[in-house]
């Protein structure tokens, strides 16, 4: 049994738990960081010295502009990611796990499923060639796989595919080089790398941008990002030509790495998609700028989710670009062909 | 009262009291959860108020460069005016207008690029560059040595996205990964 001593709190003890409390509370406080921050000193808004400012170079002279819009086709994919045109001008679509197919007037004809996501595409014939991210795949028209790449390692990232006859080439980002396989997907040989004796001026590709295509003058033309060129080799892989400057205003490639992708028109003339200053351009078959299918104020929303257009066109010599954000590929026709308003739709 | 016991009064007055502050702090901090402040980069504008609103004199948000993503391009879209004359490191060429980006040669034709820290004011003109242009690997972070881990951060409450926000102690910093995107 405690006594009644033992229950009164004496006088120093008292103080002596005070003193305890006092001093946490103290420390409570001072533990705070900061209670509350110091009033901010009233600083000017930053002048123009520190702004980031192209808009001058995303200014597009009407004269300059040689397509016009004709329509979108919505795709419906999450994750659009490849577009190619068929012979038959069908256009394929390539993204999430699956390749949609449209009919040149945007109505929808098929779908093949894919076992993952696909990188690029191309059409050789009535063959579908899908790159995936370590490796390729060749499919019939129904969906069915008539061959499979081997694996090109785990730094392999590839971002564009094509074939012709018994030559496929896809271009790898990761290990930035071309690599080049027989009918059967074995490997024949690699080119372009940085560095390497095969008297090519080597590939730059600082991002996931490397495009190629076989033109139908019989070379192979691979987009060389960090050195703001296309150029072209021989199916062996000799290096031939180059065309191209960096630059931000029309003429050139804008940024440290351009054209993410490029097409070529019926007549040979190229058309290119740049990332930054959204922009596809007109150039003709020697690389000399001829104008513009759309500018940045036409194909971007906003600065902070800017798209990069994958491009192609038909034999009708339309331009067709995937907006890999929205999912919907964009139509432009040549001006010369747009149809004629009359008045009334004018107003 | 006698001046031996007035001291020892005065001891265990102090002693006590620093027991109590000692305790106090252990207790606040540990309750705070051990947070700070941090930008998300995948948020992040650009839009300058980093380098005006903090309460510093000279703002704790800074560029830093996260080297597993940069491209060590020649013409460095964070490094260089849109439109220079030559892609050297001369400054009417240079894009910060404080001279804090460092360009070091590597190999042809491949540069690193670095932060000069104390010359940085965060205000995000070579981040926009980068991010625009390149792969974005130059984001604005603040800087746990600086930063003083206000309760309401004032660059937090004028941020116009809402990019900044409490994250763990022990992750301290936000940088641009898939999973962070996620």
């Amino acid at each position: 049994m405690h006594s009644d001593a033992d229950k009164k709190v004496s006088r120093r003890g008292f103080l002596n738990a005070g003193l305890v409390a006092a001093g946490g509370a103290a420390g409570w406080l001072a533990g705070c960081d900061q209670a509350q921050p110091p009033a901010p000193t009233n600083r000017q808004p930053l002048g123009k010295r520190f702004t980031y400012d192209v808009s001058e170079y995303e200014k597009v002279e009407p004269g300059q502009l040689l397509f016009a819009a004709a329509g979108q086709i919505p795709t419906g994919l999450q994750a659009a990611s490849c577009l190619a045109v068929g012979a038959d001008d069908a256009l394929y679509v390539g993204g999430d796990q699956v390749i949609k197919i449209f009919e040149k007037d945007g109505r929808p004809r098929s779908a093949l499923a894919l076992p993952e996501p696909p990188q690029a595409l191309a059409l050789d014939k009535d063959r579908v060639l899908v790159a995936f991210k370590d490796h390729f795949a060749i499919f019939d028209g129904a969906g069915q796989t008539l061959l499979k790449g081997e694996a090109l390692g785990p730094r392999a990232h590839l971002t564009a595919i094509a074939a012709t006859g018994e030559v496929l080439f896809v271009a790898d980002a990761g290990n930035r080089e071309v690599v080049r396989f027989d009918a059967a997907g074995k490997v024949l040989g690699r080119f372009g790398k940085l560095g390497s004796k095969d008297g090519n001026p080597g590939f730059v590709v600082p991002s996931p941008y490397f495009h190629l295509m076989i033109g139908s003058d019989g070379l192979l033309w691979v987009a060389n990002p960090g050195r703001h060129q296309i150029q072209a080799h021989t199916l062996e892989g000799r290096f031939e030509l180059g065309w191209g400057q960096p630059a931000m205003c029309v003429e050139g490639f804008c940024g440290c790495c351009n054209p993410s992708f490029f097409a070529r028109l019926p007549d040979d003339r190229f058309i290119t998609s740049e990332r930054g200053l959204v922009r596809i351009k007109v150039y003709d078959a020697k690389g000399k700028f001829l104008g513009l299918v759309a500018g940045h104020s036409q194909l971007a929303q906003n600065d902070q989710n800017l798209p990069v257009y994958r491009v192609a066109c038909d034999s009708a010599g339309r331009v067709l670009a995937l907006d890999p954000i929205t999912g919907v590929i964009r139509i432009f026709v040549p001006k010369a062909d747009e149809p004629q308003k009359t008045p009334a739709q004018q107003k | 009262m006698k001046r031996r016991a007035f001291f020892n009064g005065l001891a265990r007055v102090a002693a006590l009291f620093g027991l109590g502050g000692l305790a106090g702090s252990l207790a606040r901090r540990a309750q705070a959860g051990h947070t700070v402040w941090q930008i998300d980069p995948w948020k992040c504008t650009w839009c300058g108020k980093c380098a005006t609103e903090c309460v510093l004199e000279l703002s704790a948000v800074k560029c830093v460069q996260f080297y597993d993503i940069c491209g060590y391009c020649d013409f460095c879209t964070g490094y260089f005016e849109p439109q220079p004359n030559k892609l050297n490191t001369g400054a009417e060429n240079q894009l910060c207008p404080t001279g804090a980006i460092i360009r070091k040669f590597i190999e042809d034709p491949y540069y690193e690029y670095s932060i000069n820290e104390p010359l940085c004011v965060g205000c995000g003109k070579c981040v926009k560059g980068c991010t625009l242009f390149g792969n974005g690997s130059f984001h604005l972070q603040i800087r746990h040595d600086r930063c003083l881990n206000c309760n309401e951060c004032s660059i937090a409450k004028a941020c116009p996205v809402q990019a900044i926000s409490r994250v763990p102690a022990d992750k301290p910093y936000r940088f641009k990964t898939l999973e962070g995107k996620k």
